[in-house]
């Protein structure tokens, strides 16, 4: 914060109540600032945090707007929908309905039912925010960051179950577990594990817990969706291209690894047949899209005949 | 009667049915039942075009002129100019029973006159067209987003909004500035403080 900067405009300004330094007056130049109040908030309401932010340090009429209570209540509640459970329209402006609820519900590690008032304020503190009609911002943002403080330890444990470079299955599924456990949603995994500066496998982490515990269902699966009424269909469309989306739009959708599994030969007819050593190399959006047969064995783990399953990252260059 | 012929094609296909029938000059539009009823939009630069009016009521500035008896001789709109009047024009064409407008005009409804502006789903070619709509240039878009605002139309202002809003997706702070063409009124240290205050969004 700039604290040496008394003049600082408040941050939860009214669009309407206060007109924009407009820079000059032309009508038509072509600067969004020649736009007006409404229309920069229409265009500040489609963003995601990420943009929100870097727009606001653009100018000080932005940051004014950007920091606008109803976009961040918008966001809070879109990111963690359990935050909602009332129209974010009513939630702004109020105080919360009570103290049991100021962390969202998936912000709660587990065991639900214990969500007492002491307990909730144990595990969140940072939640402990009031009056929520003005900290909207800090509410989204100390979310965020427990979020981030969670899924670090299962980055972590990652990490230290990573040896040679290979993952084991197992270990992998567990990671899922814990990231399940934590209630992570769609805009959690892509900003925490869908990133450039983690492994491929945390991002391969990422991507399967989209797929399999968020079930945000992927294009290879769409058919099996026909039967279902229309709506639904075109719903699970726009689902697959978010999961995409989220690939693409993070830059490691290329990056590939390799699963290796290890299988013991069926018995057929009183022979047993020789054991399979298999191995794939795929990248993550082949993983996402094409690759089901990939997908079911990680998701399946070592379990019966397949005895072992690695994942090795494949390092660009190298074959 | 209006010119049209400056319009696009597309305004032209709606005069057909009410010609110069469907107007008399002494009566307000709005309270003229059956057969479709035009009227006529004059941009700052003197262009006309003709509009279906159940179209134009797609936005409220239009809609409360209207009402208010403005809509027998050409509409002026002097900070509109014909190529953007243009493009909204056809943008209220192919957004006919958008739902986006069209919940709010059947609460308005008046004498079944909105009966067949049922609102539909924005289909796939509406859709495609909205994309193609907006794939314009950054003044061009900024000129779109004043009239939305201008003429209150809540599509044309999701589509444009839009379109805004993707375009500074994933920009950086400077790319941003440059884009909206913003003049940085922020001191060195209150932006690097800015900054620091943002890490979390970037890390």
């Amino acid at each position: 914060m700039a604290a040496s900067a008394p003049p600082q405009p408040p941050p939860p300004l009214s669009p309407s109540s206060q007109p924009p330094p407009k820079p000059s007056s032309i009508p038509h130049e072509p600067s969004l600032d020649s736009v007006p109040d409404d229309v920069a908030l229409g265009v500040a309401a489609l963003l995601g945090p990420g943009d929100l932010c870097s727009l606001e340090s653009c100018s000080r009429f932005w940051r004014g707007l950007c920091s606008t209570d109803c976009l961040w209540a918008v966001l809070s509640v879109r990111r963690w929908p359990s935050v909602g459970t009332l129209s974010p329209q009513s939630l702004v402006g109020r105080p919360w309905p009570s103290l049991g609820s100021p962390a969202p519900r998936s912000l709660v590690d587990e065991g639900e039912g214990s969500s007492s008032d002491s307990a909730s304020a144990d595990r969140t503190p940072s939640f402990a925010f009031r009056p929520p009609a003005q900290g909207w911002k800090s509410f989204y943002i100390s979310c965020h960051q427990e979020m981030a403080a969670r899924v670090t330890k299962v980055i972590k444990f990652v990490k230290q179950c990573t040896q040679n470079d290979s993952l084991e299955v197992g270990d992998y599924l567990k990671a899922l577990a814990a990231l399940h456990t934590l209630d992570l949603g769609y805009d959690d995994v892509k900003f925490f594990l869908l990133t450039v500066k983690h492994s491929v496998l945390l991002n391969l982490i990422g991507l399967h817990y989209m797929i399999f515990y968020l079930r945000i269902p992927v294009v290879a699966n769409a058919e099996s969706l026909i039967w279902w009424v229309e709506g639904w269909i075109a719903i699970s469309r726009a689902q697959d291209i978010k999961v995409i989306r989220a690939l693409r739009s993070s830059d490691v959708s290329g990056r590939q690894v390799c699963v290796k599994w290890f299988k013991l030969g069926r018995w057929f007819y009183g022979f047993r047949l020789p054991d399979e050593s298999l191995y794939r190399r795929i990248s993550l959006m082949e993983f996402a899209t094409s690759d089901k047969e990939v997908r079911n064995i990680l998701n399946r783990g070592a379990i019966h005949e397949v005895l072992r399953v690695q994942i090795i990252p494949v390092i660009p260059g190298t074959s | 009667m209006s010119s049209g012929d400056s319009g696009p094609s597309s305004s032209k296909q709606l005069v057909q049915q009410p010609a110069a029938a469907g107007r008399s000059p002494n009566q307000p539009p709005l309270l003229g039942a059956g057969g479709r009823k035009v009227i006529v939009l004059k941009s700052g630069d003197e262009e006309e075009f003709e509009v279906d009016l159940l179209d134009a009521m797609q936005s409220r500035t239009l809609r409360r002129a209207i009402e208010d008896g403005c809509g027998d001789g050409p509409m002026p709109l002097p900070n509109l100019t014909g190529p953007v009047l243009a493009k909204v024009v056809e943008l209220f064409r192919r957004h006919r029973g958008d739902p986006r407008w069209a919940d709010e005009l059947q609460e308005t409804e008046k004498e079944g006159m909105f009966k067949d502006y049922a609102p539909q789903k924005p289909t796939a070619e509406v859709k495609g067209f909205d994309r193609e709509f907006v794939s314009v240039d950054r003044d061009a878009l900024f000129d779109l987003l004043r009239a939305a605002n201008f003429l209150e139309a809540p599509g044309l202002l999701d589509v444009t909004c839009d379109a805004a809003a993707d375009a500074v997706m994933n920009m950086t702070v400077e790319e941003v500035r440059e884009y909206f063409g913003l003049v940085n009124d922020y001191t060195p240290e209150e932006e690097a403080a800015l900054r620091k205050q943002h890490e979390w969004a970037f890390q």
